[in-house]
């Protein structure tokens, strides 16, 4: 059997990601001799020091079960080799001996149950702000990006997001106790209300064009020819306009507000990049950049 | 389509950020540098980095992105490779604690080529293949543009492909 480069790739991660999983956590050198205002684990509060004493284990940090520590008070550390099964082993550090618990938790393996109940996926809001509203396993917690949702003790979450006009993704991903997690996407449209404003000295009514915003699906092509996809928000009816040196394309925004234009670019250069102009008839504009990758 | 959003909530602890992003970022730092050893202790200087500055990195769209730029940039600077790994050295020294064992050789011949790469053609396809991110997010941790970040993976594979005699999947 002959092994592509994604083979033999994927395969030295693999074990280069298993050989540093296998190891303990922190060096002992560091909670038991920090240098002053250097060590992190000088830096953080006494219950973490003492986490960074747990050893690493085949399966991870975040699947070791509820670990004795201990805070190390002498200089004297022993950590033991990390296991090469799936139980998880937790040293604690007296103050003039060294004890190790050996514990066999059941090992937890499924992912906790993660679902969104508000909005629905794809929905199109005319509020800025929107909260997101879910279920997951008790106990599991949710977040998205760096923040964390509120969970209560049934499971239900909510977190609130502000949007930006147009298309809006958002990952959200859940962790269970054991470390394991599940993780959904949706992905929300923000179009601002069109706005009225009567003048005072007068009783014409003058509507603003809806705000324009334009995105680029993918940035690159491996395909011959190359194409990408724009969409966006725009006043309805109005014409959009797709232009760049090696292909173009106009389209309708239709009466949701809302565009979208594949556009291929035959003559593109591979592996040359080139600016796409995306514009609506008011003379609005984004710019993006494009480029033809064969083999990617 | 825009970027991640903009969320309205409180901060996430940096007890948190480190526990789930420690092991991602020493094996980020293994492969660039080629020292298990003086990965940890890069590793555990751009922790050190971001806590001091958590405040601000917590704010932003990714820390972890922040934290990996870091760590990349570092490991593929040779002296400070260099100095961490005999740091690391002296320490294993002083406490006996035994290193770990070295990778088996046909995976140390792969990371090895992979160090030989330009820089960022190494980083991009250690970000790709040893912690699967898109193109959007190797080129958020390198600051690149994403068809600049898909240019160093593509002469990446490239040059990896031909250095292994390998085919480079279509």
């Amino acid at each position: 059997m002959s092994l592509d480069l994604d083979d033999r790739a994927r395969r030295a991660a693999e074990n280069l990601r298993a050989s540093v999983e296998g190891a303990p956590l922190l060096l002992a050198e560091r909670t038991s001799n920090p240098r002053p205002g250097r060590r992190l684990a000088a830096v953080l509060r006494p219950a973490w020091v003492g986490a960074a004493l747990i050893l690493g284990s085949a399966v991870g940090f975040g699947l070791v079960a509820e670990p004795t520590v201990v805070e190390p008070t002498s200089s004297t550390t022993t950590t033991t080799p990390a296991p090469t099964t799936t139980t998880a082993t937790t040293a604690a550090v007296p103050a003039s001996t060294t004890t190790v618990t050996a514990s066999s938790p059941a090992v937890d393996i499924t992912p906790p149950a993660l679902s969104i109940t508000s909005p629905r996926d794809g929905a199109t809001m005319e509020e800025k702000t929107v909260e997101f509203v879910g279920v997951t396993e008790p106990g599991a917690t949710v977040g998205a990006g760096p923040y964390q949702a509120q969970v209560d003790e049934d499971g239900n979450w909510k977190i609130t997001l502000v949007l930006t006009t147009g298309g809006n993704r958002a990952r959200f991903v859940a962790h269970d106790a054991a470390g394991n997690e599940s993780a959904v996407v949706i992905t929300v449209f923000y179009a601002p209300p069109a706005t009225t404003t009567v003048p005072a000295t007068t009783t014409t009514t003058k509507t603003e064009v809806a705000e324009f915003d334009a995105n680029a699906t993918f940035g690159s092509c491996a395909e011959d020819p190359p194409f990408d996809v724009y969409h966006g928000v725009g006043e309805p009816g109005s014409t959009i306009y797709v232009q760049s040196p090696y292909g173009s394309g106009t389209t309708t925004v239709n009466g949701e507000g809302h565009f979208e234009i594949q556009v291929f670019f035959p003559e593109a250069p591979p592996e040359q990049g080139f600016l796409v102009k995306v514009k609506d008839q008011y003379g609005r504009q984004e710019s993006f950049e494009f480029v033809f990758l064969p083999g990617i | 389509m825009a970027p991640t959003d903009e969320l309205v909530v409180g901060q996430e602890a940096f007890e948190t950020f480190y526990r789930r992003e420690f092991r991602g970022v020493v094996s980020l730092a293994y492969a660039l540098s080629g020292s298990r050893a003086g990965a940890e202790d890069l590793a555990q200087e751009a922790f050190m980095a971001a806590h001091q500055r958590w405040d601000r990195i917590s704010a932003y769209d990714k820390p972890a992105a922040w934290v990996r730029r870091v760590v990349a940039n570092m490991a593929i600077s040779a002296f400070r490779r260099k100095a961490a790994e005999a740091r690391a050295l002296a320490r294993i020294a002083v406490h006996r604690q035994e290193a770990l064992p070295d990778l088996e050789p046909e995976d140390e011949e792969f990371w090895n080529l992979v160090r030989g790469l330009p820089a960022k053609q190494s980083q991009a396809i250690a970000l790709f293949y040893l912690e699967d991110r898109s193109v959007a997010d190797i080129a958020q941790i390198l600051e690149c543009s994403p068809a600049t970040a898909k240019v160093h993976l593509f002469r990446g594979r490239q040059n990896l492909a031909v250095k292994l005699n390998l085919e480079t999947p279509r």
